[in-house]
């Protein structure tokens, strides 16, 4: 298991933001989904060894992140794209994704292929040597994921990946994703139900910092039969866990 | 976005052999984009433009000599035009990820946060340091290019370079701690502020500062070091010390404050802060026990026996009647300070207690007047020390032009080939120091004899100037329309000859006060 995580907690004042979350996942994509405020991004930003948790375990990749060695050798192994993607705008695209491949402590010599082929694999070969601010906020999303990938991650985390991505680009990112799910952990919260069913093979759904709900994506489609809202088989399923929790 | 084969994962090495690779390869590749990134290098054009209008072009207006056109440098000056820039791009710099938001992305890689900072700080302080030494290499050479005399001072490079790493480490310190937008500005506004006050401030614990007043300083920098006596190094090391303190003390506190969880490395950041505060804390303590002493600060424990030692010199000379000897560095001058003081010395030649030479020794430490003279030893010896190194800027007697107190008559190299600028700044108190050893100043008759001796010497009593250097020694002039004073012009009136008749006859008699006005010629 690459993420386990037993009553895992975090407080911020008196808020419960993460509220005994149990959670064991390998390799492949998996989806987090709920609404604003359950609790997703502080659990992803637990999971990237930003906030520690204010109680319960957690293992990542076999290690313990409250050791500072095993953090860091988690660090080394870990890709994150945060919600709010920070930049430096006199950088380029190669700058940008070789300055966080270094940071990662990537060997040396291997930098500019790494560099290179994850330009390449967010579809910025193009754009490679122009200014992050030069971008749209599109073409910085795949800067930033290109970040994330960069050094070949065992664990990924992605906080709303395809925010600002066009269709065209959301259909390609989901290809990635699949293939980043092939060797690697690869955790997605999003609002895009359609992105989960898509490339996710397993999804939690997070309601007020609890996992409400925790299957395949076709088992979420089978609670929504039936009974709940939405355009869509996942988004029915999504809207009957909600509106059975809230009761 | 496409499914490009990724790079076969290598490179998983235990951590243990990996960090050799992180602290060397990758550090110098960090270091290299931070480089070419970084603000300093947009703010390194106005620095130049500062140094070009401040130091530059002030040092080169001063005399063709190692010790006066590095004077402006030894103050501090290019300290002064660089360090605003240096902690204002510092701090812009420092605060850059809490402005840009990605603190969170940089915080969670494996890389110390510690040695991250310290690329983005290095690349900072490697810009203003290029720069600063780029610009003094530049003075340098153009002073060598043009044969400046005498040799080249290296310590205050040092501590100019140490001082603006400093600097630096203060600025991405605060940049880091402080991440506004207003920090930069602010504090290169403070910067620039606290360097002017510096300025101002006299004070022993002042002397710290790699700037210095030439006003105001307890021991500003002196025009002829390193000419007549060694460079003495004991400021500058008790500066380097105090200057380099600061710097590692900042860098550590920044490993204080980023490294979360790491013991060992949170350890050795406090261990780092703490040797830059005790490095600060000594050079406080040493400072407090310098004494200031004709050729510079003597800071005892760091005072090295030798550096008291005059250097060896063979004086070059000149002089009809009298040799006046200077230091070979000031050789070009000689002409100019031989025509004139030759008509004072052929007035006293061969008189009893005249000097039989007039050489140059070092500046006292005081920087006005512009010129100190004394005569002593047997036989007797004139003793004249020269401010070669001053500009001129705020020089009280005629200008070329005919204005009564001009602002800035001239560079100092037109003011020490300028035998009417030499005669009215150098000729008084030398006159002074031989007169009054020879004839004396307490009765009238010998004040009009000394009166007479100076205007035929040609010293310019009505120049305001050579008045106030008349009055600063020891020898005092008749008031005008006295009859000492008659008898001073009417002194003056003789030939040559039998005024130097009359002294060789009547000299000891009118310096035991035994002549009186009416006995004058």
């Amino acid at each position: 298991m690459n993420i386990e995580i037993t009553d895992l907690t975090r407080r911020f004042g008196r808020t419960r933001a993460v509220d005994g979350v149990d959670l064991r996942t390998g390799t492949g994509v998996f989806g987090l989904l709920g609404p604003n405020g359950a609790g997703k991004t502080s659990l992803l930003r637990m999971l990237a060894t930003v906030i520690p948790p204010s109680s319960g375990s957690m293992r990542l990749l076999d290690l313990d992140p409250a050791r500072h060695g095993p953090r860091r050798e988690i660090r080394r192994r870990l890709g994150y794209l945060p919600q709010n993607l920070g930049y430096y705008p006199g950088f380029t695209v190669v700058e940008f994704v070789e300055y966080f491949a270094l940071l990662k402590e990537m060997p040396p010599r291997e930098v500019p292929r790494a560099v290179a082929a994850a330009v390449e694999r967010v579809g910025l070969g193009d754009r490679a040597k122009a200014k992050l601010r030069t971008l749209s906020g599109g073409m910085l999303r795949r800067a930033g994921i290109a970040q994330a990938i960069v050094n070949e991650p065992r664990l990924l985390l992605f906080d709303e990946p395809t925010a600002g991505l066009d269709p065209e680009q959301r259909v390609e990112f989901r290809s990635l994703l699949r293939e980043l799910g092939r060797t690697s952990t690869v955790v997605v919260s999003t609002h895009l139900v359609e992105d989960v069913g898509a490339a996710c093979a397993e999804v939690a759904l997070m309601h007020q910092g609890r996992i409400a709900f925790q299957g395949t994506p076709d088992e979420l489609v089978a609670r929504g039969a039936g009974h709940g809202t939405g355009d869509a088989p996942l988004e029915r399923g999504y809207s009957a866990v909600l509106a059975a929790v809230r009761v | 976005m496409s499914a490009v084969p990724a790079p076969a994962r290598g490179g998983r090495r235990p951590l243990g052999r990996r960090i050799p690779d992180v602290w060397t390869r990758a550090g110098g590749r960090l270091l290299r984009l931070e480089l070419r990134r970084n603000t300093m290098m947009w703010m390194v054009p106005l620095a130049l433009l500062a140094f070009w209008l401040d130091t530059y072009r002030s040092s080169m207006a001063l005399s063709p000599l190692w010790s006066s056109r590095t004077l402006i440098l030894r103050q501090g000056a290019a300290v002064d035009d660089f360090a605003p820039f240096a902690v204002g791009a510092a701090a812009w710099v420092g605060g850059r990820d809490r402005r840009r938001g990605i603190v969170e992305q940089v915080d969670i890689t494996a890389l110390p946060r510690w040695a991250g900072r310290a690329a983005t700080w290095a690349a900072t302080a490697g810009w203003a340091l290029g720069a600063y030494l780029a610009c003094v290499g530049f003075l340098y050479g153009a002073i060598a290019w043009q044969g400046a005399a005498g040799s080249p001072p290296w310590w205050p490079v040092v501590v100019g370079a140490v001082a603006l790493v400093a600097c630096s480490s203060l600025g991405f310190a605060l940049g880091v701690l402080v991440p506004s937008r207003f920090t930069a500005p602010l504090a290169a506004v403070a910067t620039a502020l606290v360097l002017r006050q510096t300025l101002r401030s006299g004070g022993r614990y002042v002397l710290l500062s790699p700037v210095a007043s030439p006003a105001y300083s307890l021991a500003p920098p002196k025009p002829d070091a390193g000419v007549f006596y060694p460079y003495l190094p004991d400021l500058s090391l008790t500066q380097l010390l105090f200057l380099g303190g600061l710097a590692v003390a900042a860098l550590g506190a920044l490993g204080v404050q980023a490294v979360c969880g790491a013991a060992g490395l949170r350890r050795l950041a406090a261990a780092v802060t703490a040797v830059g505060l005790a490095s600060c804390g000594t050079a406080v303590a040493l400072i407090g026990t310098a004494r200031v002493e004709a050729n510079g600060v003597v800071v005892p424990a760091l005072h090295d026996a030798a550096d008291d030692r005059p250097l060896t010199y063979t004086p070059v000379c000149g002089g009809r009647r009298i040799r006046i000897c200077l230091h070979p560095v000031y050789q070009a001058y000689l002409p100019t300070l031989t025509a004139a003081l030759d008509p004072l010395l052929r007035e006293v030649a061969g008189l009893p207690g005249a000097p039989v030479r007039v050489d140059q020794v070092a500046l006292s430490g005081a920087r006005a007047p512009l010129a100190g003279a004394d005569v002593g030893g047997d036989p007797p010896v004139a003793h004249l020390a020269l401010d070669i190194g001053y500009d001129g800027a705020m020089w009280m007697g005629p200008s070329p032009a005919g204005q009564a107190l001009p602002r800035r008559c001239c560079t100092s190299e037109q003011m020490w080939t300028s035998v009417p600028y030499v005669t009215a700044e150098v000729l008084p108190p030398v006159a002074g120091a031989i007169l009054d050893r020879l004839v004396g100043h307490a009765d009238p008759a010998q004040q009009a004899v000394v009166e007479g001796l100076l205007r035929a010497s040609g010293v310019p009593l009505d120049s305001m100037a050579s008045a106030a250097r008349i009055d600063g020694s020891p020898i005092g002039l008749p008031q005008p329309g006295t009859p000492a004073h008659a008898a001073g012009e009417r002194c003056a009136a003789l030939s040559a000859n039998a005024r130097h008749a009359w002294l060789t006859a009547h000299l000891a008699d009118l310096r035991g006060g035994r002549v009186t006005l009416e006995q004058l010629p």
